[in-house]
């Protein structure tokens, strides 16, 4: 028992690998993980919306890609592009590790976003397409102004599991090779542990993520009582008639 | 339970079966010297290994202070090729062949047992095995808790370039480059304290170090000789640009005090040395030329010994 | 207007051999239905006899599969037709209300004002404004849909058709979805329109709101008009067989 805490939960060394850990790592993990977020959100919404399209062709590659991205192991993903892009001579970002890594990552996020926005828009009421036609929009206009905005609503737990997931999937990137400086909490836990050859900065790194993900997973938590329970409604005084139920049944 | 189920059940019964047949591949029996002597060793197994005694020196396992009459007890972490590592259920590698040419030439067998190298020293300090080979660096901590023996192994570190990059003649010419290394070597060490100018780069495995060479997204690969020359053999556009001697020698590690051994295994490597087996063994493992101090000839010499652990 | 001139403007609504099948269920069975500016024609019948069909075909929310809909005489048809343009004059309220909820009441009928229209704020608001305390909810402008009751949002929604200024409004079973006692506010509504001289078309199972705000009355039955008349005549000698036992069953 002892060698457990000597091995994975030394103070010190816990303590000394910290600074590093806020330095470098959680800089880089942020990078990674919030570029592929927008990276995400903008493709995946493009992608959501050719997936509802009534065309096969415009559905189609949207499902190819989402079938690929969701299928392969984030890590044979991240490897493929940061590694096997420039061997093919396909070199957008020069020598930018990090960037590689993002849109590896952007890849990722989006499939699953897509997918997340696909489901939202999808559960909006058909009526509100056809109120929002009928009185002159276009389709992109009542998608942009009326279902993406409510579609968007409901999905907000899961998109911020997508949030958490991504986060954690960016200790992935040191596949592709960091530089000082480069590294992501994964990787300063991983390179202090070689130095020191203890685990404790393993430990130290995953406090770190927790400091991330646990507020997001509480946010989940919240988001998601809020949708089933509803806003607080305030009802007018002197109401001659009470708040209707909408779903109600010819 | 319908029919799918039952089949469900089925096909995850046979994999389990496939997993535990596939994990108890090797027959084994524990030798009694390997117990969990302070509860970091992991599971050990012996592996008997068969010497044919060549007429040898036959030295009495007295003399020695050998564990067992007639048998060397050896401990190693057998997972590091190619040095060692299990070659159809058998242990294998430079480090093996190296020894079992040792113990032949002492009349002895051998006797592999497997330990994690964490562990290696303590086990070996607290008598389970009569020696250690397992690529082991000689340092002056290591040397406070057992005896080396001389080196017998130079891991020597290079650079390699394409062959339409850098010149690199001489360290100082990394300056400026971005400088591929593999994690947790201590090549890595070596280019962290050294190429101060360079971006050193860490990749978790040596191919993706190289991968990223030949794509151009580093200038050089900063690894252990011997892998930058098996590179080279099959890559075309990587040559060796520079050997760099980091001071790194392997050696044999004996119980502390056990100078009986010690000289043994010395006297009978240096003859290795001299009469060319080393050179026949090395290239069964390696590409490329012996390390410098291995050539025949020269022998290993006690003053490399003591500049490594200065 | 003398006879010449009447007859060449085109009426607001023309259905000519109206058709339209959902895969091999055929709905509407060829409709003929000419409507003029100002009338409100109420249309009755039994469900699945395609009234709802036929409206939705009107604006489009529905594709005919055959025959044409035309709007001032424009086939709404005809693919080179901009559909979204002709919706602005062809307002519809829907049974279900379909508010815009994570809206107020007087964002949801301003939107439109400004998005499509392409209004000032300003211009929209005091527009929006107007609407809504004509249908006498101004004081529920910044109230979400959910704070209103099932009345009030029906009112909403069709302050909100009313206030892209449409030619035609299209009501679908608009009270089929309140609770009895807020019905009658919203056909006051429906009846001062209809009295200031609006062209509506109104499915409706409210036969009192037909027999006194509409101008002719349409039963269908099957998919086709079996039977049409100014109401009154209707109501009291119903010519065809299945307009009685349709009568018979609601009155």
């Amino acid at each position: 028992m002892g060698e457990l805490q000597r091995l994975f939960f030394d103070p010190q060394i816990i303590w000394e690998t910290l600074p590093t850990l806020f330095r470098e790592g959680l800089k880089n993990t942020l990078l990674l993980a919030i570029g592929a977020l927008v990276i995400g959100f903008a493709f995946g919404m493009v992608l959501a919306l050719m997936g509802i399209s009534r065309r096969w062709w415009v559905r189609l590659p949207a499902v190819v890609y989402i079938d690929i991205f969701r299928g392969l192991p984030a890590i044979l993903t991240i490897a493929l592009v940061g590694l096997g892009m420039p061997t093919a001579g396909f070199r957008p970002f020069g020598r930018e590790r990090l960037f590689y890594g993002i849109l590896a990552l952007g890849l990722i996020s989006t499939a699953y976003i897509a997918e997340i926005l696909r489901a939202g828009i999808q559960s909006v009421d058909k009526g509100q397409m056809e109120a929002a036609r009928s009185v002159g929009m276009t389709y992109m206009m009542a998608m942009r102004l009326i279902i993406i905005p409510q579609g968007l609503r409901r999905v907000l737990p899961p998109l911020t599991n997508e949030a958490i997931a991504i986060t954690k999937d960016s200790s992935l990137v040191f596949v592709i090779g960091l530089a000082a400086g480069e590294r992501e909490l994964f990787r300063v836990g991983q390179n202090i542990g070689q130095q020191t050859g203890n685990f404790s900065p393993y430990v130290a790194a995953g406090l770190v993520y927790l400091l991330i993900t646990i507020p997001l997973t509480r946010l989940v938590n919240v988001l998601d009582k809020r949708l089933r329970e509803g806003r607080r409604v305030a009802t007018a005084p002197g109401a001659e008639e009470l708040p209707a139920s909408v779903e109600v049944q010819p | 339970m319908t029919s799918k189920t039952r089949w469900i059940l089925a096909l995850i019964a046979a994999l389990a079966l496939l997993l535990t047949a596939c994990g108890g591949g090797d027959e084994g029996d524990t030798s009694d010297g390997a117990t969990d002597a302070d509860g970091g060793a992991e599971e050990t197994e012996a592996t008997e290994e068969e010497v044919t005694e060549d007429g040898g020196d036959g030295a009495a396992a007295g003399d020695l202070g050998l564990l067992n009459e007639g048998v060397i007890t050896v401990g190693s972490d057998i997972a590091f090729e190619p040095f060692e590592f299990i070659q159809d259920g058998e242990p294998a590698g430079f480090d093996i062949d190296l020894m079992n040419e040792i113990a032949d030439r002492l009349g002895l067998e051998v006797e592999y047992v497997n330990a994690s190298f964490d562990t290696i020293f303590t086990q070996l300090a607290a008598g389970d095995f009569d020696a250690i080979i397992s690529a082991i660096t000689i340092t002056e901590e290591r040397d406070q808790t057992i005896d080396f023996t001389d080196p017998y192994f130079a891991a020597n570190q290079a650079v390699a370039v394409t062959t339409d990059g850098p010149d690199v003649a001489s360290e100082d010419d990394l300056a400026g480059l971005q400088v591929a290394v593999q994690a947790g070597t201590t090549g890595l060490d070596y280019a962290n304290e050294n190429f101060t100018e360079s971006t050193i780069v860490e990749f978790p495995t040596s191919e993706a170090a190289f991968t990223a060479l030949e794509s151009g997204q580093v200038d050089a690969v900063f690894i252990d000789l011997p892998v930058v020359s098996a590179r080279v053999e099959t890559s075309e556009n990587v040559e060796l640009a520079l050997e760099v001697d980091t001071g790194e020698l392997y050696g044999i590690g004996v119980q502390d005090g056990n100078a009986a051994l010690r000289d043994a295994l010395n006297e009978q490597l240096a003859d290795i040395i001299a009469d060319g087996t080393y050179e026949e063994i090395y290239s069964r493992w390696f590409e490329g030329d012996v390390p410098e101090q291995f050539r025949t000839g020269d022998g290993a010499s006690a003053d490399a010994t003591e500049d490594a652990t200065e | 207007m003398t006879a010449a001139s009447a007859q060449a403007t085109p009426p607001r609504v023309a259905l000519r051999g109206l058709r339209k099948s959902f895969g091999t269920l055929e709905v509407l069975k060829g409709i003929d239905l000419v409507i003029p500016e100002g009338q409100v024609v109420c249309v009755i019948g039994p469900s699945g006899s395609g009234k709802s069909t036929m409206l939705r075909c009107i604006n489009l929310l529905e594709q005919p599969t055959a025959g044409a809909v035309e709007i001032d005489g424009i086939d709404i048809t005809d693919p080179k037709v901009n559909i979204d343009k002709m919706r602005q004059r062809v307002g519809m309220v829907f049974q279900q209300f379909n508010l815009f909820p994570h809206m107020t009441a007087l964002d949801n009928v301003t939107i439109a004002l400004r998005k499509v229209k392409r209004l000032p704020k300003r211009e929209a608001e005091r527009i929006g404004r107007e609407r809504l305390a004509a249908v006498g909810l101004a004081h529920k402008a910044d109230a979400r849909p959910a704070e209103l009751s099932g009345g009030q949002q029906q009112r909403v929604a069709i302050a909100r058709a009313l206030a892209m200024d449409p030619e035609v409004m299209l009501f679908d079973e608009v009270t089929s979805a309140l609770d009895p006692e807020l019905v009658k506010d919203v056909l006051d509504v429906m009846t001062e329109l209809a009295d200031a001289g609006m062209t509506m078309i109104v499915v409706t199972h409210e036969m009192g709101f037909a027999r006194e705000a509409g101008d002719r009355l349409v039963f269908m039955d099957g998919g086709v008009i079996v039977e049409e008349g100014p109401p009154k005549e209707v109501f009291s000698n119903p010519r065809s067989e299945r307009l009685r036992t349709f009568l018979g069953q609601v009155l």
